[in-house]
């Protein structure tokens, strides 16, 4: 009996000092999950993401933080811009490409107070240049590289541990040339684009993205990929 | 007995009674000190034997439900602390401690507040504590690159003179910040 209430004293005391380590401000994939659930979204756009998402989350495409936000922000929206935002991001998904930075802009679109068409068309215009990047520089993946995300789980509280990989360098370059041509740059200027990338790519280097997934895309890098890819996100005929 | 017989006798006993009177003092309490020296002490044993035997000689397991007691008030005491000292929500800090600073001079503002990708664009307040009209606020971020705006009483104000570079984004620009210490150039 004594050995016993030892027993149990012990594992009490344990829990209680565990509990209150991981008492941190996390929210997990089942949350997001719960309230999406619950949530005034359209059935239709509600029954797709509670279909893609359990994925997303497991492979890392989708930042729980930045999806919470999200989706309360996106649910206050039209029913029309709910539909175009939730096609493009489960065909970016479907892609097994992330969608976190696109999740963020859109929250930033809103903030800003932009109207939906404006949102909606840069959403597009990044996601097609997201998927044009990610299908020309996939060929260069370096082959030592390799999915670096590790799903932690303590008890009830889980947590997802990762450092950057080859897709974040693939976001990177796609929003540099997104933000060339959002910004007004000419959509041709391919060398003016590779310059922007490469400017952004070397302060990035060793503080956001590994050095030596940087220094490889570096080399691979040339205006003629970066027409490549614009060409392709834009569906140009090149010559 | 003759009486010089009978003389001799008596002076021995009063001799040995006095005797037993005078050291009646000293035996008082005797057998309590002889326990207290035998328990205190274990004669011709150093100390540092007796204490390594005391620790490595076998017992029987026992639980006093008062230490039991009192080893989980302390380990749930210490986490608490640690998790209310360590984790708990910290209030905003000192432009003295280290962080990345953002700062904006807005003279006559009601509300400054700093929107970002790190934040998910909510907003987050700065302050302004002596009434100069700087606003200010430290955030420590992880290294990386973070594009950010200040709202002035809810407008949107995108280009921070401290910023890295700007980008144009749905029509207006953000601002963006470098964090952290990068390595420059390619090898």
């Amino acid at each position: 009996m004594r050995k016993i209430f030892a027993v149990v004293v012990l594992v009490f005391a344990v829990a209680g000092y565990a509990q209150v380590q991981l008492m941190l401000p996390a929210v997990s994939p089942e949350d997001i999950l719960q309230w999406l659930q619950q949530s005034t979204l359209p059935a239709a756009e509600k029954a797709v993401w509670l279909r893609i998402l359990p994925k997303a989350f497991d492979d890392g495409l989708v930042d729980p933080k930045i999806a919470q936000v999200f989706f309360q922000r996106l649910v206050n929206t039209p029913p029309t811009f709910i539909g175009e935002i939730t096609a493009i991001m489960q065909d970016l998904l479907a892609q097994g490409l992330s969608v976190t930075h696109l999740m963020n802009k859109v929250s930033q679109g809103i903030i800003m107070g932009r109207p939906w068409t404006v949102i909606t068309n840069e959403i597009r215009l990044r996601a097609s240049v997201l998927a044009a990047t990610h299908a020309n520089l996939s060929l260069y993946r370096p082959m030592a590289e390799a999915k670096a995300s590790v799903r932690v789980k303590v008890g009830t509280f889980e947590f997802q541990a990762r450092t950057p990989t080859w897709e974040d360098v693939e976001v990177e370059i796609a929003e540099a040339i997104s933000d060339f041509i959002a910004g007004g740059g000419d959509i041709n200027d391919w060398s003016g684009m590779e310059t922007l990338i490469r400017t952004r790519l070397l302060q990035l280097r060793g503080r956001g993205l590994p050095s030596n997934l940087v220094d490889h895309v570096l080399q691979v890098l040339t205006p003629q990929l970066i027409g490549e890819i614009v060409s392709q996100a834009f569906q140009i005929e090149r010559r | 007995m003759r009486f010089d017989e009978w003389r001799e006798e008596e002076l021995i006993r009063q001799a040995i009674a006095d005797e037993i009177t005078a050291a009646e003092a000293r035996l008082e309490g005797l057998e309590e000190r002889v326990i207290r020296a035998l328990a205190s002490r274990e004669l011709g044993c150093p100390v540092w034997k007796r204490w390594l035997r005391s620790i490595l000689s076998p017992r029987t397991p026992a639980l006093k439900l008062a230490y039991a007691f009192a080893v989980l008030v302390l380990f749930v005491g210490v986490g608490v602390l640690i998790g209310r000292f360590a984790f708990a929500p910290q209030p905003l800090p000192a432009l003295a401690q280290e962080g990345t600073v953002f700062a904006l001079a807005a003279p006559g503002a009601q509300k400054v507040e700093l929107v970002g990708d790190f934040s998910a664009w909510k907003p987050i307040p700065l302050a302004d504590p002596d009434g100069d009209g700087v606003w200010t606020l430290v955030l420590k971020l992880p290294p990386g690159r973070y594009e950010y705006a200040f709202l002035v009483d809810g407008r949107w104000l995108g280009q921070d003179p401290n910023a890295d570079e700007y980008v144009r984004t749905m029509g207006d620009y953000t601002s963006v910040r470098y964090i952290g210490n990068g390595e420059g150039s390619s090898s």
